[in-house]
């Protein structure tokens, strides 16, 4: 008791006579507007605020205690506060051109300096996005180091071979909200409009302490942008382009005397009315391919309503999408790399829909503690034109519910505590797999520790448990600690361990289809695959004489087991889904940043690894060995120039199965993909337009992501976009 | 600096373009000889004149090593045109023993009939099947041979007998 009220003693002066309230505003540096949503961190705590819609905030903060003023896109501000400090502090962010300092949401489920988290995490802005000309996830994930995209399959660091789209090891979230689907656990690379992206967040390593079933590889938060206003109280983003593909450049390849096309058209509408902010995006993509019986087309649409009061911020985010395409599998063989096989009947689309409803309510009171509430439902379908009563039909649908609950609390200034549950289910209904159900209901909790103004510790456990139909129930413990020091305000090392595991989904338990020559079979004594990751790298960012640059390094081993690979059964000849034995991946990643003068930079990145099959000693199927994005532009005038380049070398090892199915599928090599963006920008009637040629795969190198199925082809395409 | 960096960037593109998929020659090749049982006196005679169906040679015009990839070939003009079976340039007439190498351009495939066929007249399709490339020198069942892209298989010989010529095959 003494002991008690010698503490309380202590205490009492700096809780209630030190901390006031500090007040201020946000405005962008260049065209004075404020700015809503970004973040205000006191420093060495967890305590944080967003602004609002009007860019002002108010924090609780002590004199003699620094903040941090951050937002994506911007360079961050730190200030001191005063002993006299009254009245509104008005603060102009300046744009951040390297992008060196930057926060994510994604890492720790709230927000954090980039340099400050104990695990590797990149970022794609909306910048690069718009610049690139980008549309489909697929060719945004190509960008960000580290990732490795097999058609229509998301690798991190070595995470995921090819499994048909089956089974993906990374986690797919739209702001915080799950997108896998129910029945295959896959992700669609056309799910939103570009337009409505503010950045990606990728999260490298296990992450099922904090985002459960799948994140065993790592996580992608497609974070949606907030409406930029103009004067007028709206926004109107449009963009369209069209392009073709080249012919190829040797006759014995020539498949067709027309034009093969691509065109798409954007557009998104902004604005706030009483409050409530408003978002709207649509996308329509027409795609003739640069194969021959591949064509699509895809809409997409995103709704997104947000509105704050005080400290009660209500989000509802709608997203709808569409497709239409042909079936293609793989090539007829190698001389016919364009050509789908002879016998595939060229008739046959394949249709899928995916819409989403999700609601989220977020509460942050003056004693900082947040409250926040996630609800909604993934729903998605698909079905071929076969008729259903063939063996090749194939079709499902998936209903994903799920609910989520957390509240985050400072147990004092340097402890931040995070607790929470979440339930979900995955619904299938299919011809093929029957009326299936899964279930995970998981709690988990995280606790952030900073302290000397240079270490930030922080662990976190989750506990979830899967019951599906017909199978045994699965619980699974996911753990992870992590660690941050600042050696300097330049200088942070981190280290992290990390546990992630993936649920079986419906198509390995219950799967029973044909395609292109493929049966498959039901397997109900799959159990959770399960990793162990862990990392340790550094940041580091200085100036050699006048040149900003930044270094960020990290080595890493992720330990998986029970990895679950389609394996043909020699009893009936079809394919199922097992357990196998152990992996181990182990490798290490360099990305380095610099600017030669404020128009001149460049970013080069690799990726060294080393993907094994511990019981055969093989590197693992679809995983190359080294990796390497690297990028560059110019400015001049009016026009910027952007050249991109990728490598990724030949894939020692390929599926077994598909090397039975597929014609040559020996044929692969190593990719060395160029693009090239020239951007002319210029206002009109004082709007921003931008006119701008691309070059998709410029030197029409040829490659092969998967065993058959040959990468995009030169693609050139035009495109006008306009900013009202 | 500048210069330099343009010059790295240029080196890197150039650089890149070898190794691109490309479509390459996948002729395969099968290799073997030919050995006419009692050599070259065994030959039938120019001037023989033999009874249309019966298994006896009137006269040589041709020698060809012909391949199928269908198991019972039809007829020869047929099988020719679905480019369903490949030949040799005509081999040497009275010959004790010949190599010979035949070039199948499609690949990856299968040869279900490989065959040595005498062209007994003028005429093209006046084809006869002195001997069947078989799992035992001189069988006359046929042994299938898997042909991969740009490979060469060796061993596929054939031992004639006209005394004792094979059933006709194809016609």
């Amino acid at each position: 008791m003494k002991f008690l009220l010698i503490l309380f003693c202590i205490c009492l002066p700096f809780n209630l006579f030190s901390e006031e309230i500090f007040s201020g505003i946000i405005f962008d540096a260049q065209n004075n507007k404020p700015l809503q949503s970004a973040t205000i961190i006191v420093k060495n705590t967890n305590r944080g605020i967003y602004s609002d819609h009007q860019g002002r905030f108010e924090i609780k903060a002590s004199s003699g205690q620094s903040l941090q003023i951050s937002m994506v896109g911007y360079q961050s501000q730190y200030y001191k506060i005063g002993r006299n400090n009254t009245g509104i502090i008005k603060f102009h962010l300046i744009t951040a051109r390297l992008l060196l300092d930057n926060i994510v949401v994604t890492a720790g489920r709230k927000v954090d300096a980039i340099q400050e988290v104990p695990i590797s995490v990149s970022i794609l802005g909306s910048n690069e996005i718009e610049l690139r000309n980008l549309s489909s996830l697929g060719d945004m994930m190509q960008q960000i180091p580290g990732v490795q995209v097999n058609s229509s399959e998301i690798s991190l660091r070595g995470s995921s071979g090819f499994a048909f789209g089956v089974g993906s090891r990374v986690t797919l979230l739209i702001d915080g909200f799950p997108m896998l689907s129910a029945d295959n656990g896959d992700m669609k690379f056309d799910l939103i409009p570009s337009q409505s992206i503010d950045r990606i967040e990728v999260v490298k390593g296990s992450g099922s302490a904090l985002y459960g079933t799948s994140a065993i590889g790592g996580v992608v938060n497609l974070l949606s942008r907030k409406p930029q206003l103009n004067e007028y109280g709206f926004s109107l983003d449009f963009k369209s382009d069209y392009g073709f593909y080249t012919k190829p450049r040797f006759a014995e390849w020539e498949y067709s005397q027309q034009m093969h096309r691509r065109a798409s058209s954007e557009l998104s509408f902004g604005t706030s009315v009483a409050g409530l902010d408003i978002l709207a995006s649509g996308k329509f993509i027409l795609d003739d391919s640069w194969r021959v019986f591949d064509k699509s087309q895809n809409l997409s649409t995103l709704v997104k309503l947000s509105y704050q009061i005080s400290s009660h911020r209500y989000e509802l985010l709608s997203l709808f999408s569409q497709t239409q395409s042909d079936d293609w599998g793989f090539w007829q063989d190698g001389l016919n790399v364009f050509l789908p096989p002879l016998e595939s009947d060229k008739s046959i689309k394949l249709n899928s829909r995916q819409a989403a409803q999700y609601l989220s309510y977020q509460f942050m009171s003056s004693n900082n503690i947040i409250f926040d509430f996630k609800t909604g439902i993934f729903i998605s379908d698909y079905y071929n034109s076969h008729p259903s009563d063939t063996p090749e039909s194939r079709g499902s649908e998936g209903f994903a519910p799920m609910i989520e609950s957390r509240i985050s609390f400072n147990i004092s200034d340097n402890l931040f505590l995070t607790n929470g549950f979440e339930l979900k289910s995955n619904i299938t209904s299919s011809q093929n797999i029957g009326e299936r159900e899964q279930n995970i209901a998981s709690l988990f909790t995280q606790a952030e520790y900073k302290t000397l103004d240079m270490l930030t510790l922080t662990s976190g456990i989750r506990f979830d448990y899967e019951k599906s139909s017909l199978s045994q129930p699965n619980s699974v413990i996911s753990p992870k600690l992590g660690l941050n020091i600042k050696l300097s305000d330049d200088l942070h090392i981190r280290s992290s361990l990390g546990a992630g595991f993936r649920a079986p989904v419906a198509m390995e338990r219950f799967s029973s289809i044909n395609f292109n020559g493929i049966s498959t079979k039901a397997n109900l004594d799959l159990v959770p695959e399960t990793s162990l990751s862990s990392e340790i790298g550094m940041t580091y960012e200085s100036k050699y004489f006048v040149f900003p640059y930044f270094v960020d390094f990290s080595f890493f081993v992720n330990d998986m087991r029970n990895l679950i690979e389609a394996k043909i059964d020699i009893s009936d000849n079809k394919i199922h889904f097992v357990n196998i034995g152990k992996a181990r991946i182990m490798g290490a990643e360099l990305l380095f940043k610099t600017l030669f003068t404020k128009n001149l930079g460049l970013e080069l990145s690799l990726l060294a690894m080393d993907p094994k099959d511990l019981a055969s000693e093989q590197t693992l199927v679809y995983r190359s060995n080294f990796s390497s994005k690297n990028r560059a532009f110019l400015i001049i005038s009016n026009f910027r120039i952007n050249l991109d380049y990728r490598y990724l070398s030949r894939v020692k090892e390929i599926d077994p199965l598909l090397e039975a199915v597929v014609n040559e599928a020996e044929l692969r090599t190593d990719a060395h993909v160029v693009d090239l963006g020239i951007i002319y920008n210029f206002n009109f009637l004082g709007q921003e337009h931008s006119f701008s040629i691309h070059s998709q795969n410029l030197l029409d190198y040829y490659y092969t992501e998967t065993a058959g199925n040959m990468a995009r082809t030169r693609l050139i395409s035009f495109r006008f976009s306009s900013k009202i | 600096m500048f210069r330099t960096f343009l010059i790295s960037l240029l080196i890197v593109f150039l650089s890149s373009c070898e190794g691109s998929l490309e479509p390459y020659d996948r002729t395969a090749y099968l290799k073997g000889s030919i050995t006419f049982k009692g050599g070259i006196n065994s030959w039938p005679s120019k001037s023989n004149i033999i009874h249309a169906g019966s298994n006896e040679i009137d006269s040589a015009f041709g020698l060809v090593v012909v391949a199928f990839t269908k198991e019972n070939p039809e007829s020869i003009i047929a099988e020719y045109l679905s480019g369903q079976m490949y030949f040799t340039d005509s081999l040497p007439l009275y010959s004790e023993k010949i190599d010979y190498s035949l070039a199948i351009p499609t690949t990856p495939t299968e040869l279900k009939l490989i065959a040595l066929a005498l062209q007994t007249s003028v005429g093209f399709l006046d084809q006869v099947a002195i001997s069947i490339y078989s799992e035992t020198l001189g069988d006359t069942i046929p042994k299938f041979i898997f042909l991969g892209a740009s490979s060469t298989v060796s061993g596929i010989d054939f031992l004639v007998d006209f005394d004792n010529l094979p059933t006709q095959t194809f016609k």
